[in-house]
């Protein structure tokens, strides 16, 4: 047995033990008291961890890291010509003519910034002044070359559905530090995914573990708010009713799960309290809220990754609303946006997108420094692949204005939770076509997040079908990269 | 069967061996191959052969390795290589290699077990299952049925009794819920409660098995092992508006009891079943339900290898309750599957693709009240019918007799009255010709040879020179013959070819203008009408006809030929000419069709009706060209292929019986699958159907029996079920019934803290469990206890209230969830729209699968967010609103404490006792207060027309905490 569920079995007996010659209010009293048998009850960690919480923007659609993070000037004094044969010999694309493709250079400027001198392009200025807080891997590479299942490899470690996600496995292997909020939230801003709600799942885990959604209106959680006409203390006196009702059924049915459900209608309660308190941001400084970039609108020339004109300010507010999260204990934040997936008008799309993250996401980091959560708050900012360096020359198309999928090499960044700043790790040919040096498989990213939480990612495992499963594939061996941790 | 009376020794060594504590001497299935499969599996377990052994194979086991050495020593653990290696000191030569050493307890448990002779089992799973041999208990006025033996047995081993009964109240309702997924109303209560006939409870339980809600309950744990879904999946996730169409085709197959066997066998292969019926055809959506993948850049190949894995590997875990994924990519670590016999199995489904089927769209018995009255008709009209086709029969025998002779006539003299030209042409015909007449009445003088002359035929032919080639002269080609006269003789009869919608030939020998015979729209053809004489004439020499063709807009014949026919032949529907004298059966079917009037109404009617029922649904259809070899692709690589090691023919897994046969098809597959001699099906169903009954499987992974699978608390009973399935013709209803009769079943799950040590898990079932009902039933007993569900059964999935940024979750915001309105609002939750990338947020907060992959056991949750749905969620709100409503409109109930009563009953089946209605009654009482001070609130509460806004709020505030207590989503 997981050694987790040993202990939570532990407690239940326990419990039951205890309880077992009826409930009385003293027992009731602490029973609602305590997060009773609670699975999101915070747990050891297997080794001492680095990290405590994680903030995950995940950039659905895959960003152009050649536009934003991993020049090739070798690339650009290629542009317009044909690459070398021998790289394209088995490679898949989702559109891209091979016969008649010829590479594409960037339009976008790099400078190096930190001590470090880190590279970034021109659209993201406020990213790059955090250079030496991030660790830059630019040597990624999936599986997977279509949305959907390489979403799905990167949120929960292989492209097949009735997986959990990375925050499923966090909350199942750590619970949670709040009980009044969900243990692994998930904030989005403009249009859906293609993986939809599939990328948050818990999977074969219990529902317990799976992302809540945090919605941009009405109540930040679903359900949160009374009834209409049903006020707090009508409720408060509901849910004490309620408790004796269920606690005299306890007492005859002597079932811990009546327990449970008490303790889980509390949780409910308190909840409708934390998160309206949560959501509400009348506390913050006018200076953070302008910083955070709640004040901008979206740009005028729009962009496909707005969703009604809005998506400016909530990308800022969710990213407030991430610090305010692992403030409070959520243990990991899922911030998903779409789409970012420019087979054309790549200039265009790359600009508007990249203007609205680029502010709020270095304001957090920032933010999260100064208040000393940082060092233990891991951000993780990427995507399920990269851009070709190859134009997208789909039949039809009069000029090559965007990339296709490539999944064989693109970079993510991270910061906080125990990383090593200023770092770029990896690199990719010159023209950034496949990794050279140190490749970093998508899984072995997994193991080396779960190893900065402490947990093992070949003994965090959940049995299902006959499987041990766990984040990472069985099927591969994944390694923990060792350089990333400080 | 008699068998022989055992010496009394045997009979008492049994009593014994029941009473004795369990673990008398080390059993390898039980004690042994745990303890293999976990610490030495990965590298001796399945296929893994590592030395050249494995324990799942004993011949490899008990003989020389590649060292020479042999592992196991029946009878000696000294010489036995394994308990050398196992407690080696040197830690390179240790075993296992990597982790702890084994404990002393696991390394005593296998010296014990060598040393007692080493006797080893195949898996259990894997074993043919044992005949009955039944357990005796010392008690032996409490078992009912066999199932009490094997548990009670247990029970008493253990030193525990058994709980008692669970109370009437209680029954009602965990068999109503087990069964049908809805409550029992309190009039069944009291029914039951009262009820002193000894077989009070057999009677609910047919009568719940008889409910039509039965196969709704128990299609729903069907449609989770489906995987089923209303949409695609994946990105675009386009809906599947037919999906409905098979989820009802499992619906009707429960509940007509349709044997597993059967059921199975149509939905892997149905399309191969000689002579497939539709629904044999529909059947066959049970493979449909896989994801696909639109996605603009998708290889379809890969997206179509990997329905075809999922196929495969769904029907592993469905009927064989094995793994088989891990062997796609290499051989199974530790089930004995091979990486071959994977690809063997895929290969079943290989050549299965997605086809499209047309099939009733509600069963045929849905139109069983018109056949009935069709039925009822007939048999009115039998002496009718009869004398009809009595006659009809005759006269087609006269005919028969009497042939008859055609003579095109020679034209002595032809006139028309517009003055158009009648030219005579070779075949005997006349072509008109000159400037085209609004009207015309053509005049003919014809010699005629034959005698006894009955009819004459009029020919139209086309023409070149005519419009449209004619063979009329209007410019589409048309004509209208008004009337046809013949000089002297009256014409009584007139059929045709063909006619246009009302002109037809009948009307060219009545006097009526504007009726007549024409051709619309089929011109540019030869058509032909016949005239019949009232009276034959006998030797006519010479007649004179005339065309009247007075219809105005050029409706002139064009080109015409004239024949007499001789012979009297009666008349009889054209229909029928053709037909032999002895062919009553198509004569009796003319006449109710066509014929007898109140008849031939219903025949078209219900005809309608079944067009009008016919619905088109995606299933699986065996791809008749082109058939696809299939190659084992390297590491699961479908660009791999190895097509040098030739491509492998379809066979299952060598784990079971055996299988013997050449080219095999799905079908045998199928077959193969539910044989008597299959040791997993009939256990792995039974123990998923056991476990919908009880909150747990014997074997406690539902879908796991490979070798590191647990082992079922009551074996013995597991495979008398199965043998018991069998034996009851796999009837899913009588089953289920022999479980629900179990004396087991009915015991009261009141937990006994006393058993903390001895049964903690009550997996000894010294009490029955109290599982938290699905997602769906938890909607569908808020609805119903309200009032508002729609009992309706299966049709179209339905779109109750979500809210609206859920669906904006979806690809690009693609997807625009339109609420239902009406009773649509209120179905049942298994009727809700699933979209996979989208669900609604109610089913899936109390863990109903996402339907992606095949779910066999729903895990159980219990969190806040739960408690946030059906305390604030608009359907359950609107749910409370309407329960509180309809308690205060109750004419029978006038105080408060009748109310309270009646709301606690219609939601838990008991009484509430003293402590819990002062409870309610205090909540009730400050709600009032509230309320009566803010009707403000009030309204908003409770927005309906009552007199007094503030009773009905504090109403609603106080049922609202009724429908959230624990007890109301439990099964008790």
């Amino acid at each position: 047995m997981h050694p987790i569920e040993e202990y939570q079995q532990l407690t239940r007996r326990h419990f039951l033990t205890s309880a077992a010659g009826g409930i009385g209010g003293t027992a009731l009293a602490s029973m609602l008291g305590s997060d009773f048998a609670s699975p999101m009850a915070p747990k050891l960690s297997q080794f001492a961890p680095k990290a405590k919480n994680c903030i995950f923007f995940f950039m659905a659609g895959a960003p152009s890291q050649l536009d934003l993070f991993d020049p090739k000037p070798k690339l650009n004094e290629l542009d317009g010509k044909k690459m070398d044969g021998s790289l394209l010999e088995g490679k898949r694309f989702a559109f891209i003519k091979k016969e008649s493709a010829v590479l594409m250079g960037s339009n976008r400027k790099f400078t190096q910034h930190g001590k470090s001198g880190m590279w970034f392009s021109d659209l993201v200025p406020n990213i790059a002044t955090c250079a030496d807080d991030l660790c830059m891997v630019r040597s990624l590479h999936t599986d997977q070359f279509n949305h959907h299942p390489g979403q799905l490899l990167m949120q929960t470690g292989e492209a097949n559905f009735g997986r959990p996600a990375i925050g499923s496995w966090l909350t199942y292997g750590l619970g949670s530090e709040t009980q009044n909020l969900p243990g692994y939230v998930v904030l989005t801003a403009g249009r859906g995914s293609s993986g939809g709600a599939t990328l948050w799942q818990s999977g074969f885990l219990p529902s317990v573990y799976e992302g809540v959604r945090f919605r941009n209106s009405g109540d930040p959680v679903l359900n949160l708010a009374n009834p209409a006409g049903l006020p707090d203390k009508l409720q408060r006196r509901g849910l004490d009713a309620l408790n004796e009702l269920n606690a005299m059924r306890h007492a005859k049915m002597h079932d811990p799960e009546i327990a449970s459900r008490i303790a889980s209608y509390e949780l409910a309660f308190r909840m409708q309290s934390a998160a309206p308190e949560l959501a509400d941001l009348s506390g913050e400084s006018e200076a953070t809220k302008e910083a955070y970039g709640l004040n901008r609108k979206d740009p005028k020339s729009g962009g496909r990754g707005s969703g009604g004109g809005e998506t400016y300010e909530t990308f800022g507010r969710n990213c407030l609303l991430a610090r305010r999260m692992v403030e409070r204990g959520v243990r990991f934040v899922n911030i998903v946006h779409a789409s970012w997936d420019h087979h054309s008008n790549l200039d265009h799309e790359l600009e508007f997108n990249a203007g609205m993250s680029d502010q709020p996401v270095a304001a957090l980091i920032k933010d999260l420094k100064q208040r000393g959560l940082l060092d233990e708050t891991l951000v993780v900012w990427g995507s399920e692949f990269g851009r070709t360096p190859l134009g997208e020359n789909r039949p039809g198309r009069k000029a090559n204005t965007g990339r296709d999928h490539h999944p064989n090499a693109f970079t993510m960044f991270m910061a906080g939770g125990g990383v090593k700043g200023g770092l770029t790790y990896g690199e990719t040919d010159e023209i950034g076509w496949d990794p050279t040096v140190d490749p970093v498989h998508a899984n072995d990213f997994h193991a080396t997040l779960l190893a900065m939480f402490g947990l093992d990612h070949e003994r965090l495992t959940h049995r299902h079908g006959g499987l041990e499963h766990r984040l990472t594939s069985v099927t591969r061996k994944s390694k923990i990269i060792d350089e990333w941790i400080a | 069967m008699n068998f022989p009376r055992p010496p009394f020794l045997l009979r008492l060594a049994a009593i014994l061996v029941v009473v004795l504590p369990v673990r008398a001497e080390v059993d390898f299935g039980r004690d042994v191959l745990p303890i293999f499969s976990a610490r030495c599996g990965s590298c001796h377990g399945g296929v893994k052969k590592t030395s050249g052994f494995t324990f799942t194979n004993s011949r490899t086991l008990f003989a020389p390795a590649k060292s020479g050495a042999i592992p196991i020593v029946p009878g000696k653990p000294e010489n036995s290589e394994v308990i050398a290696r196992i407690r080696h000191r040197d830690l390179d030569e240790r075993m296992p290699p990597e982790g702890d050493a084994l404990e002393p307890e696991e390394i005593e448990t296998l010296k014990e077990w060598i040393a007692s002779g080493a006797e080893w089992q195949e898996h259990w799973a894997f074993a043919p299952r044992n005949p009955v041999i039944r357990p005796r208990s010392k008690n032996t006025t409490w078992p009912i049925n066999e199932i009490d033996q094997y548990v009670l047995a247990k029970l008493e081993a253990a030193g525990i009794d058994p709980s008692p009964e669970a109370d009437r109240h209680t029954l009602i309702r965990r068999v109503a819920l087990d069964l049908t997924g809805l409550p029992p109303g309190i009039t069944e209560v009291d029914a039951f409660v009262a009820d002193k006939s000894p077989n009070a409870y057999g009677k609910i339980v047919d009568h719940y098995l008889a409910s039509p809600h039965f196969g709704e309950r128990w299609a729903r744990h069907w449609l989770d092992q489906a995987r089923y879904a209303d949409s695609d999946g994946y990105e675009k996730d386009n809906a599947r508006g037919d999906a409905w169409v098979w989820r009802q085709w499992v619906i009707d197959s429960l509940n007509r009891d349709q044997p597993f066997d059967q059921f199975s066998i149509e939905q892997i292969a149905g399309d191969l079943i000689p002579d497939a019926t539709p629904e044999q055809h529909l059947a066959t959506a049970f493979h449909r339900q896989t994801l696909f993948n639109r996605e603009g850049g998708v290889d379809p190949e890969e997206d179509r290898t990997k329905r075809v894995i999922n196929r495969a590997t769904t029907t592993a875990t469905t009927w064989l309750g094995v793994t088989m994924q891990c062997a796609q990519c290499h051989d199974h670590p530790y089930d004995p599957i091979t990486q071959k016999e994977f690809y063997q199995f895929y290969s079943f489904f290989n050549n299965a693709d997605e086809s499209t089927v047309g099939v009733p769209k509600f069963r045929v018995s849905d139109l069983a009240p018109k056949e009935a009255a069709l039925e009822k008709s007939k048999v009115a009209a039998r002496a009718e019918a009869e004398a009809w086709v009595k006659k009809t029969s005759a006269d087609l025998a006269y005919n028969a007799a009497h042939p008859s002779k055609t003579e095109v006539l020679e034209v002595l003299k032809a006139e028309s009255t517009s003055g158009a030209k009648l030219e005579s042409q070779k075949d005997g015909s006349l072509l008109v010709t000159g400037a085209i007449p609004d009207k015309d009445v053509y005049t003919l003088r014809l010699s005629v040879s034959q005698a006894d002359v009955s009819a004459i035929k009029l020919e139209v032919l086309p023409d070149k020179g005519l419009p449209k080639n004619g063979p009329g002269r209007a410019k589409n080609g048309n004509f209208v013959l008004e009337q046809i006269l013949v000089e002297g003789s009256r014409l009584n009869s007139a059929t045709a070819d063909f006619h246009q919608q009302k002109l037809d030939p009948g009307g060219a020998i009545k006097e009526a203008e504007k009726t007549g015979w024409a051709i619309s729209p089929e011109m540019g053809k030869a058509h032909q009408a016949t005239f019949g004489f009232e009276n034959p004439i006998a030797k006519p020499s010479e007649i004179t006809v005339k065309l009247v063709q007075n219809y105005g807009g050029n409706h002139v014949i064009g080109r015409f030929r004239l024949s007499v026919i001789s012979g009297e032949q009666r008349p009889v529907p054209s229909e029928l000419r053709k037909l032999r004298p002895d062919q009553f059966d198509e004569l009796e079917q003319h006449y109710f069709a066509r014929i007898n009037q109140t008849t031939a109404a219903l025949v078209k009617e219900l005809a309608e009706a079944k067009k009008r029922n016919r619905v088109n649904a995606r299933v699986i259809r065996q791809r008749e060209k082109s058939s696809r070899p299939t190659y084992i692709f390297h590491r699961g690589d479908f660009l791999q292929p190895q097509k040098d090691l030739g491509a492998v023919q379809s066979a299952p897994p060598a784990l079971a019986h055996r299988f013997e046969k050449e080219n095999a098809t799905r079908l045998d597959l199928a077959r193969w699958l539910v044989a008597e001699e299959n040791p997993l099906t009939a256990r792995v169903v039974s123990n998923v159907i056991w476990s919908h009954l009880f909150g747990e499987g014997l074997a406690p992974a539902l879908d796991d029996f490979g070798t590191r699978a647990p082992r079922p608390s009551h074996s013995r009973l597991l495979d008398w079920l199965a043998n018991e399935f069998i034996r009851l013709g796999w009837s899913r209803k009588q089953l289920i019934k022999t479980i629900i009769m179990s004396r087991s079943y009915r015991q009261s799950s009141v937990h006994r803290p006393d058993l903390i040590s001895l049964d903690a898990n009550n997996r000894l079932l010294h009490r029955q469990n109290r599982p938290r009902v699905e997602a769906e039933i938890v909607r569908d007993l808020h609805l119903s206890v309200s009032g508002l569900l729609s009992k309706k059964i299966g049709g179209e999935s339905v779109f109750p209230p979500i809210p609206a940024d859920v669906a904006a979750q979806s690809y690009a915001s693609s997807f625009k969830w339109k609420t239902s309105s009406g009773s649509d609002r209120y179905r049942r939750g298994m009727y809700t729209f699933f979209k996979r990338t989208a669900p609604d947020p109610n089913l899936l907060t109390f863990d109903c699968p996402d339907s992606n992959l095949t779910v066999i056991s729903r895990s159980s949750s219990n969190t806040p967010l739960m408690a946030l749905a059906t305390l604030q969620n608009e359907v359950f709100h609107e749910a409370a609103q309407t329960f509180a409503k309809n308690l205060l409109e109750n004419p029978a109930l006038q105080t408060d404490t009748g109310r309270l009563i009646h709301a606690f009953r219609t939601c838990l089946a008991r009484f509430p006792e003293e402590a819990e209605l002062v409870t309610l009654t205090g909540l009730l009482k400050d709600n009032r207060e509230y309320y009566q001070d803010d009707k403000e609130s009030a309204l908003k509460l409770a927005p309906s027309k009552y007199p007094d806004p503030g009773e009905a709020a504090a109403w609603v505030a106080t049922v609202r905490i009724i429908t959230n207590l624990d007890e109301f989503i439990v099964r008790n």
